[in-house]
């Protein structure tokens, strides 16, 4: 349970560390190192050369408000985002799913830079900032760029993010009259996610006005559910338009199989989560 | 772990017998190959980096192609890959039929994965496999007739 | 100068009132120091100049080994040697079997020679300079296999025409034997009904927070390999590790750290670390670690019996069940390296805690393409409680009667105790309906009862489950001799050392090897009570050196015998420790024995309350030795062995044997709910009510059973080690391999009924082992919760996704 050799780089400026990534094929940049050294301890995953990115004063841990954006920054661990009052006032689906990763030890370490970065399905601050439309703000070695999220997971472990390029935060407009609400199924806390879903609703009079739903281990990679959005946009919130908005996010899906979950009971707790999330707002607008 | 495909080509079942047969054709179309030899018109050695996403390892393969029987063309290809803890021993059952200029090329894997990577990995290394070898064939088949 | 080791004792009091510090709930000290990171494990054990091994793994689960070439793997630098299976086959013998030939002829190494059979087998030891360059220089042993069929199902691999692990074997079979009981045949021709089904136990392993690991030195000057392990039983596994590598006993010295992170039956079969460790050591004149990874541990460091029982129990109308008649499989994995002792011990318990004299078992072991299997917790009792728990259901739902009434008639009474079973063993007093109707009332049986008939109205799956299970303890080896009668081991024995140091101390030491079990606490109180004196002036040394410990060749932690076993040694030899400072005591201070006592550090006289220290009577008997009465032998130790008598202590022919000491047994009972449209299992209730005889420590015996109580939720609710069909472990690591924790420890509901044991010296049983009870206990309060749904469930482990697909199979 020990690495291979690799070369650890501490470069003094977000451009080098850049011009680091950008020049060397196998380097990868080390953020909470949750995902990363895992990987590499479990020798499933070598890069030769490892870029560390905490220290540098872009990367810095913080939650802001700009007018009606909040910016996180990319080294925000999953405690902080949990906890962070912006967040958990404006963006409760994304303190909810932070909240829900894996054990304490790993939410004080792991960040929500690393995490979206990763390109991995099973992780639950990418179901949660597609609900929120987020851009992922990337520094590359000639500047800096937005990647829309709908637009960042490209394939498993495959994202948008060019050679060189880092994730230094995320900016979310807050959303209007939104309900939001993050639910997942685990067998234990540190296991292999069974699935997860991510809701933001827009109600105006109890009508539906927007819907963003993001699954989590529904397929190669992180996926928003586009029919069922379309689906529940100015339909009221009910028994029956709940039943059909969990049907249709989940009926064309083929998830993952692996010992603790088909591919078959992960639609079907796909399908369980999305009824359970609307349910629970259609709660508390009733309240 | 058992999977098949097919392609339908629009040229002879004969010409994609030939190209398919030559393994220089082949080697040209080894996905994510880093080094490839045609070691005689049967063996074909290469370095493969295959994985998902940024998780890759470099295979040692040796692809070998027995029981080539031009008649019924049908032939078998072994690949046989080796990396550090992985291994994967994939044997593949081609045959090439179909009228004129609507060739048809079917294949079924065996593909029996040992090692970390299929452990670790069983959520998606069965993908890996299948896709690998379906690129292989795209690619040649769309050489061929493109 | 060993004394005698006989020796006339008093019986101890019956009443726990008539004990002072015996019974009483001292705080665990020892706890504290690996709480607060102080605790020496084995890999805090540094000596200058360690080299580090580390092995090549297989990756597949059944292959020939074609080539192995080193060549690369030499060439990186640190690296010192690397050893291959093909070495050690010319240097080594195989390890002793215990079966006989045919399946005893079976050659079995520590590394693979000629071909892998299990997923991650060790193939090649890789010795380096520091730990990391022995893992990267692992990787570079180039090996070229053969892939082979694989077989991992028992019944498969020993049908004719399945891939064969071992060619000198020729088949898979490991052992079969019949024991034929009473007359179960006949009880199944009367029977009223005759009550079938097929009951499976899964594969899941031991799990202990420290993995197994090695450090051993070769001393030159004398020729002798220091061992340091984590070894359960050093001194039982030195001589099938010396006869391996051809070396007396005497010329290893085996040392156990004073911490040992857990074992639960896992560090015994890890002799296999140790020779290949001692090897190198030896070859390389260099200290030579070895510590498993978690990986490793989880896929070699022993798995539990996996087992498959095809029953038919003869029932009367009434509900009694007068015979059981079945064929049982065990599955070995790849290698047996304490098997086939597993298709034996399951016979402690051959009526479960019923009272069942016609039994008739067919049982067979077969090796198949999975990690070796070993002791694991509630070793092979396990599996057959879960059996009786399972059928004792169906037997209920045959009759459409209560499952709690099925039991309270066929449990044993109390009336029959000691109560000799069907196969001799003799269940050592108790009061199971009394324990019963307390687990009942504890649960609120009748309450949630009802509670489900309101449940189901509203579509809410919930279901109560019982289980009553024996977990024996304080084995005796003569039970191996009914594989094989040429077995160089019968009955046990433990010893015990006290002495008093020069300043008036009291010192204990056995040969057991604590692994979190409060061996210092527990044995510390035995003492005190001896000499009527408080726990502070005890010291219990832990850890375990066999060359200044005491041992027997039996010594250990395991099969829940130290309480019973080093318990009763350590009474023994501090009562003649006690009576030899009385003898000096009298003659210093000129009074009669008879007048005097032990009390608070001292011994005073009841006559004249004149008051010898225990350190003045240690300066005498250690310092100032001409004062101490004519004849006497100086000094202040006592040692003494005991050796229990069985009653039945050797197997008959109809491989009738009492083959444990003591029989406690537990109730359990969950309630459980299952999630309609996620198949998620929710404990809701679970209550345990138990009978560990006398407690000596009543805090450490419901710290075991909590922990047995646990393990047995994660049995049947996560931990699963399961292989694909070829042979691949899908669940290598704690991503996959699920073990529950302190989170997912239901509040537990845990009673004692106290009855003495009639077979052990203190009236103790043991308890660490715990007979699986929450298994039976969980598997049938789900099945029950999801009668509705008619949904049958097989096996030991439940998952929500098999639920799942069993409520939507069609
Ligand atoms: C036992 C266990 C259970 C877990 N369970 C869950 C779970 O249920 N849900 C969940 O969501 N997560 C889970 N995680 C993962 C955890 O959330 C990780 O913290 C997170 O996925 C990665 O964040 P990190 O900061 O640790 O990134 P790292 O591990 O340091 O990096 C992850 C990847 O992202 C890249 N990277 C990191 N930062 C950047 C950046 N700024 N720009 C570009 N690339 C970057 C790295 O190069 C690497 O490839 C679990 C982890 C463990 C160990």
């Amino acid at each position: 349970m020990r690495p291979r050799p690799f070369l650890l780089h501490r470069p003094n400026t977000l451009k080098e560390a850049s011009e680091l990534l950008y020049s060397h094929e196998d380097a990868k940049p080390l953020a909470g190192g949750q995902s990363l050294i895992p990987m590499m301890k479990l020798r499933i995953y070598s890069p030769e050369e490892i870029v560390m990115i905490g220290h540098l004063p872009e990367m810095q841990p913080g939650v802001k408000q700009e007018g009606s954006t909040i910016v996180i920054n990319s080294m925000t661990t999953h405690d902080m985002v949990h906890h962070n009052e912006l967040i958990s006032e404006y963006l409760p689906v994304l303190s909810e799913a932070a909240a829900a990763i894996a054990d304490q030890q790993i939410r004080n370490r792991g960040t929500i830079g690393g995490n979206i970065a990763h390109g991995d399905p099973s992780t639950n601050l990418s179901a949660a900032l597609l609900a929120l439309d987020a851009k992922v703000l990337a520094s590359g070695k000639d500047g800096q760029r937005e990647i829309p999220i709908d637009e960042f997971f490209l394939d498993l472990f495959t994202t948008a993010l060019e050679p060189g390029e880092i994730i230094t935060g995320f900016k979310v407009d807050i959303p209007k009259n939104s309900r939001q609400k993050f639910m997942k199924i685990t067998r234990s806390d540190t296991a292999f996610p069974l699935a997860f879903v991510a809701v933001n609703i827009q109600l105006s009079d109890g009508v539906v006005k927007d819907a963003r739903i993001g699954l989590g281990v529904a397929a190669p990679t992180p996926i928003r559910a586009t029919e069922a959005e379309e689906y529940l946009k100015n339909k009221q919130l009910n028994q029956e338009t709940i039943l059909k908005t969990a049907e249709m996010a989940t009926k064309d899906l083929e998830p993952p199989g692996d010992v603790h979950a088909s591919p078959e009971y992960r639609k079907n707790l796909l399908n369980v989560l999305m009824k359970r999330c609307l349910n629970s707002l259609l709660e508390e607008v009733k309240q | 772990m058992k999977f098949e495909g097919s392609r339908e080509v629009n040229t002879s079942a004969q010409a994609v017998w030939d190209f398919l047969t030559n393994p220089n054709n082949m080697a040209e179309c080894l996905p994510d190959a880093k080094s490839h030899e045609v070691v005689d018109d049967k063996t074909i050695k290469a370095q493969l980096k295959v994985g998902v996403g940024f998780i890759k390892e470099v295979f040692d393969s040796t692809i070998s192609y027995s029981e080539v029987t031009p008649d019924s063309k049908d032939m078998k290809i072994k690949i046989d890959a080796k990396a550090k803890a992985n291994t994967a021993t994939i044997n593949i059952d081609v045959h090439v039929d179909g009228a004129d200029s609507a060739a048809k090329l079917q294949w079924t894997v065996d593909a029996v994965m040992a090692g970390r990577l299929a452990s670790i990995g069983q959520r998606y290394i069965s993908k890996v496999s299948d896709k690998v070898i379906e690129q292989a064939f795209e690619c040649m088949m769309s050489k061929l007739a493109p | 100068m060993p004394q005698k080791a006989e020796l006339v004792v008093e019986k101890a009091p019956e009443t726990t009132a008539a004990f002072k510090y015996m019974g009483t709930p001292v705080k665990v000290a020892e706890d504290l120091i690996p709480l607060q990171g102080k605790g020496q494990y084995l890999d805090d054990v540094e000596i200058p100049g360690t080299l580090y091994m580390a092995y090549t793994l297989s990756p597949y689960g059944h292959a020939k080994i074609k080539k192995i070439d080193t060549s690369k793997c030499l060439e990186l630098p640190g690296v010192h040697y690397v050893l291959t299976g093909e070495e050690l086959k010319a240097n080594m013998d195989p390890y002793m079997q215990i079966a006989p030939p045919p399946s005893g002829n079976l050659k079995d190494y520590p590394l693979a020679v000629d071909k892998v059979r299990y997923y991650g087998e060790p193939v090649a030891a890789v010795v380096a300079s520091n730990a990391y360059i022995a893992e990267d220089a692992a990787e570079l042993v180039d090996v070229e296999y053969e892939p082979l069929p694989v077989v991992t199902d028992a019944e498969d691999a020993l049908k004719e025409g399945s891939p064969v692990l071992h060619d000198s074997v020729g088949n898979n079979l490991v052992w079969r034997g019949v024991w034929d009981l009473g007359d179960a045949e006949k009880a199944l021709k009367e029977a009223d009904y005759v009550v079938e089904d097929t009951v499976k136990t899964h594969r899941y392993a031991a799990v202990p927070l420290e993995t197994s690991g090695v450090l051993a030195t070769y001393d030159q000057s004398v020729d002798t390999i220091t061992v340091y392990s984590v070894n359960q039983m050093p001194m039982f596994s030195l001589p099938i590790i010396c006869g391996a590598l051809r070396m007396p006993p005497s010329k290893f010295r085996m040392i156990l750290p004073p911490n040992v992170g857990g074992a639960f039956g896992g560090k015994i079969i890890n002799f296999t670390h140790i020779t290949v460790v001692a090897y190198l050591s030896k070859l390389l004149k260099a200290p030579v670690k070895y510590v498993e990874n978690r990986s490793e541990n989880i896929m070699s460091g022993t798995h539990n019996n996996e087992r498959i029982f095809h029953v038919k129990l003869a029932v009367r109308k009434d509900g009694r069940v007068t015979g059981a008649y079945m064929k049982a499989v065990d599955n070995c994995g790849a290698y047996p390296r304490y098997e086939p002792a597993g298709a034996v011990i399951w016979a402690q318990v051959v009526p479960g805690i019923y009272d069942v004299q016609n039994v008739y078992v067919d049982f067979s072991q077969a090796t198949t393409n999975k990690g070796p299997t070993g002791p694991v917790r509630g070793y092979s009792r396990i599996q057959h409680n879960f059996m009786w728990e399972r059928m004792m259901n169906r037997v209920a739902q045959k009759l459409n009667m209560d499952p709690a009434e099925v039991r309270r008639l066929n449990l044993i009474k109390a009336e029959q105790m000691p109560y000799e079973g069907p196969s001799r063993t003799i269940y050592d007093g108790g009061d199971y309906h009394k324990a019963f109707d307390t687990l009942l009332d504890t649960i609120e049986y009748g309450k949630w009862r009802e509670k489900q008939k309101e449940a189901r109205k509203q579509g809410k799956l919930i279901g109560i489950g019982l289980s009553a299970v024996i977990d024996s303890g304080a084995n005796n080896f003569a039970q191996v001799k009914i594989i094989n009668p040429h077995f160089p081991a019968s009955g046990s024995m433990e010893v015990g050392l006290v002495m008093i140091d020069q300043f008036g101390t009291l010192v204990a030491r056995t040969g057991t090897t604590d692994q979190g079990q409060s061996h210092a606490t527990t044995f510390g109180q035995i003492v005190s009570e001896v000499f009527n004196t408080g726990p502070e002036n005890v010291v219990f040394q832990q850890g375990f050196d066999s060359i200044s410990n005491v041992w027997a060749a039996f010594s250990g932690a395991y099969a829940s015998r130290s309480a019973v076993m080093a318990g009763t040694a350590l009474y023994y030899a501090a009562i003649r420790l006690k009576e030899k400072v009385l003898t000096i005591a009298a003659h210093a201070l000129g009074e009669l024995e008879s007048d005097l006592e032990a009390k608070d550090a001292a011994v005073v006289s009841m006559k004249t309350d004149k008051k010898l220290p225990l350190g003045d009577i240690a300066t005498l008997a250690w310092l100032d030795v001409n004062k101490l009465p004519e004849d006497m032998e100086p000094g202040l130790v006592s040692y003494a062995v005991y050796k229990p008598d069985f009653t039945y202590n050797m197997p008959d022919e109809k491989k009738r044997v009492n083959n444990t000491l003591t029989y406690s047994y537990a109730i359990h009972g969950t309630v459980v709910e299952v999630d309609p449209e996620t198949y998620e299992m929710k404990i809701l209730k679970h209550g345990v009510v138990s009978d560990p005889g006398f407690m000596i420590n009543p805090l450490v015996v419901e710290g075991q059973e909590m922990g047995a109580t646990l393990h047995g939720i994660s049995a049947a609710l996560m931990e699963n080690l399961e292989y694909d069909e070829d042979g691949i472990l899908l669940t290598s690591n704690f991503w996959d391999y699920l073990v529950a924790g302190a989170k997912h420890m239901p509040d537990i509901d845990m009673k004692t009924i106290v009855t003495r044991s009639t077979s052990s010296v203190l009236g103790v049983r043991g308890v660490g082992e715990g007979g699986g009870g929450p298994i039976g206990s969980i598997v049938n309060a789900v099945e029950d919760a999801l009668q509705p749904l008619g949904i049958k469930l097989l096996s030991s482990n439940l998952s929500a996704n098999e639920l799942y697909s069993k409520a939507n199979k069609k």
